[in-house]
């Protein structure tokens, strides 16, 4: 079988044909005849439902069940999100080209506001939007043929569209060439939007959608999965080393699109645009538009914590489009060495890096323990990225926090470098590291609070921080 | 579509004349003085034109509900008129979720029901009870002038609106009426509940909600940006898309009404 493919492919590409070899036309894909029925397996973020190893086309049913949920946006930061199945991104759905597309769009009860979906897979008025407007408390059914193979997204369009797209009401639909993909050990789904919050990036407590902001293009958080660190930590993508990975990518926007990167990794092969007949290789850094998608192939060399970021900086850096892929396994020294220490990369000098500035200030901790808790917080929105949320950085990259000798040795010499930053050479439990900290710009009360909550995680010396020392030894921005 | 839907609940409703019972669903009415209103949708300008330049239209003087219709209100009318109990009605009229809410056919929930706003309740029904008190519900064009206040205090209504969208359906609604009224006197036009208008289901549009394309009529370019007086007022926008989302049979947990007469 695969050789027959590979011959055709060999065929077609010499006769110079965009369109591959494995994929049917769109007459084809419309007379494709409809054998069976299944319900569609769908998965939330970063699941993706497995690959259809049907030889023929069928009717596949889907519910999707829209729901307006309070949820996290960021750590301490409360949203309420519309969403397709319960989380955002929307329930990840996987058809075969041919495919005759049943969707019940179930809109639940108590939800407050009408809503629709427009899937862009779709060949017909509103790509399914003109056919499935619902009122809470009802169910519409429409049904497509799926035509044309590709990643495509999905997305309410009940007005105002910017709006509902806004407070997350997007997800991916593949539409997978007859043939398959190329076989890959991991799939993972990935999906970036943007949030336009009525408080500014970090602000606590439930935050209601600012119109202003999103008319003007303005979020305050740009995001992986629907919240700050939904991908980082525990929760991180893993693989191991040697397997080949595939990222399905998308872009619900509203607005922003994505230079979508992961740090110290090259695309083997990109379907930029999520479009199947043109496979790209050796790729670094993909563009999606918002409302457009990719699909990123990658086989993990090494092991490490690889960051995904969108690589318009600021978005990742500072309005948390930032997620993790770790992959264990064995050294390979002579793919990357290791001890080599400006492969790391840090977007911003020294004082380059504005911190979020909270637009009201935090609220005074009572006692050690308060400080410790609001620490948390200010460590998981600026610090965790970098030095990790087990306090432990990355090799070569970022000094460990965790049973620090540099940071223990020196209470003062650390609230300057929390407020100065620091830059070149540095020895941190016999390591060395030679990268950059950015300069903090956060209130007394955010750094007494984090600094504490540091002292007193991870085997440190348990330390208490006040504002009124960080206000003492600060340094002053220039 | 909407004169044809009037005349099943004018059929409907023919054989009730006001009664006794009636005059105790009487509430607080606000007079809304006649003025100049701009609608949200603009007219066409005529093929071949480009562009919209629409002259104010004029709106009469009428009354408007202060209030949503409460479940307490709601009760007194289905006491009176049977056909409107929820094992009685057609499903023509209502469906299954009608006062699904309520203990039974003449039981709310609880006391403190009485004072919310009555929700589950479809057009026709709604059109009932204002047909049973001489009155009917208000147009849309009727109940977005009297929001519009003549302009006043728009900011803090849109800014009402946005954080009643970014807020979870409560558990239970709040008692009508606590909030503050506008200048003409109507409380909880926006932040309680959606309401039903005469014209809500044949109002819209197709239900593609970004089509300025298909229909010369504005009215079905539906909530598409191009046509409409302030494409920046999301609010607007989800309140047409919300009456376009439903049909007069439909029931929904967070739609209500009230009841517009003459002045």
């Amino acid at each position: 079988m695969k050789t027959v493919i590979k011959g055709v492919f060999i065929a077609a590409a010499s006769l110079s044909l965009t369109f591959p070899a494995w994929s049917s036309s769109r007459e084809e894909n419309a007379r494709a005849e409809i054998v069976g029925s299944e319900e569609a397996i769908l998965t939330d973020a970063p699941a993706v439902p497995p690959a259809i190893k049907r030889d023929h086309a069928t009717k596949v049913v889907v519910h999707l069940e829209v729901k307006e949920v309070e949820g996290r946006l960021a750590d301490g930061v409360s949203y309420t999100f519309w969403t397709f199945g319960g989380k955002v991104p929307g329930k990840f759905i996987r058809v075969r080209e041919g495919d005759l597309v049943e969707m019940h769009l179930e809109n639940h009860p108590a939800n407050k506001m009408p809503h629709n979906i427009d899937l862009h897979a779709v060949n017909g008025p509103g790509g399914g939007a003109a056919a499935s407007l619902t009122a809470p408390g009802h169910t519409s059914v429409f049904s497509f043929k799926a035509l044309n193979p590709g990643l495509y997204v999905y997305h309410c369009a009940t007005a105002p569209v910017a709006m509902h797209v806004a407070n997350g009401m997007y997800g991916l639909i593949l539409v997978e060439p007859k043939e398959g993909l190329p076989k890959v050990d991991r799939e993972f789904y990935v999906m970036q939007g943007d949030f336009y919050t009525k408080g500014a990036n970090g602000e606590k407590g439930l935050q209601p959608f600012s119109m202003e902001k999103a008319i003007n293009e303005r979020p305050e958080y740009i995001v992986f999965n629907g919240s700050v660190g939904s991908t980082t930590g525990d929760q991180a993508l893993t693989a191991n080393v040697g397997e080949a990975v595939r990222l399905f990518v998308g872009d619900g926007g509203p607005n922003v699109t994505s230079s979508f990167h992961v740090i110290g990794q090259i695309f083997d092969t990109v379907w930029a645009e999520g479009n199947m007949s043109t496979p790209t290789h050796n790729v670094q850094t993909t563009m999606i538009p918002a409302g457009g998608s990719a699909i990123a192939d990658f086989k993990m060399s090494v092991p490490g914590t690889f960051i995904i970021v969108d690589h318009s900086l600021s978005r990742a850096f500072n309005r948390g489009a930032l997620a993790q892929l770790k992959s264990i396994g064995a050294e390979d020294k002579l793919i990357y060495s290791g001890k080599t220490s400006d492969e790391v990369y840090l977007p911003e000098g020294t004082g380059a890096r504005v911190a979020e500035q909270p637009s009201k200030a935090p609220p005074a901790a009572k006692d050690k323990s308060e400080r410790i808790k609001a620490g948390e917080a200010v460590f998981a929105n600026n610090c965790q990225a970098c030095h990790q949320a087990n306090g432990e950085g990355v090799a070569n990259a970022f000094p460990p926090l965790a049973k620090s000798d540099y940071l223990n040795a020196d209470k003062v010499r650390a609230i300057k470098t929390v407020t100065g930053g620091l830059e070149g050479k540095l020895t941190v439990n016999g390591a060395s590291f030679n990268g950059v900290m950015p300069a903090w710009e956060l209130p007394d009360e955010d750094i007494a609070n984090v600094m504490t909550y540091i002292y007193n995680k991870w085997g440190n010396t348990g330390l208490e921080v006040r504002p009124s020392e960080v206000q003492a030894n600060r340094v002053k921005k220039n | 579509m909407s004169i044809a839907v009037t005349a099943i609940a004018g059929t409907a409703l023919t054989a009730m004349a006001a009664t006794a019972a009636d005059m105790r669903l009487a509430s607080p009415m606000a007079s809304i003085p006649a003025g100049d209103y701009l609608p949200f949708f603009q007219q066409s300008p005529g093929k071949g034109k480009v562009g919209v330049a629409n002259a104010p239209e004029r709106m009469r003087a009428f009354r408007l509900d202060a209030f949503p219709v409460t479940n307490g209100q709601y009760l007194d009318f289905v006491r009176e008129h049977p056909e409107w109990r929820r094992s009685r009605v057609k499903p023509l009229f209502a469906d299954h979720q009608y006062l699904a809410h309520w203990r039974g056919d003449l039981e709310l929930p609880d006391d403190k029901a009485a004072s919310e706003p009555v929700t589950n309740v479809s057009w026709f029904a709604a059109e009932a009870y204002c047909e049973a008190r001489g009155l009917r519900l208000p147009l849309t064009d009727q109940w977005e002038y009297a929001l519009a206040d003549q302009g006043r205090s728009q900011a803090e209504v849109e800014q009402q609106s946005l954080d009643w969208f970014s807020a979870p359906n409560p558990q239970r609604l709040s008692a009508v009426g606590q909030g503050k009224p506008n200048a003409y006197g109507v409380y909880d036009l926006v932040g309680l509940v959606w309401e039903w208008t005469l014209d809500s289901s044949s109002f819209m549009t197709g239900t593609e909600q970004r089509n300025t394309s298909s229909k010369d009529d504005a009215a079905f370019c539906g909530s598409g940006s191009i046509g409409v007086r302030d494409a920046a007022n999301y609010p607007a926008f989800m309140r047409y898309a919300m009456r376009s989302s439903l049909k007069a049979n439909y029931t929904v947990e967070n739609v209500g009404f009230r009841c517009e007469g003459d002045e």
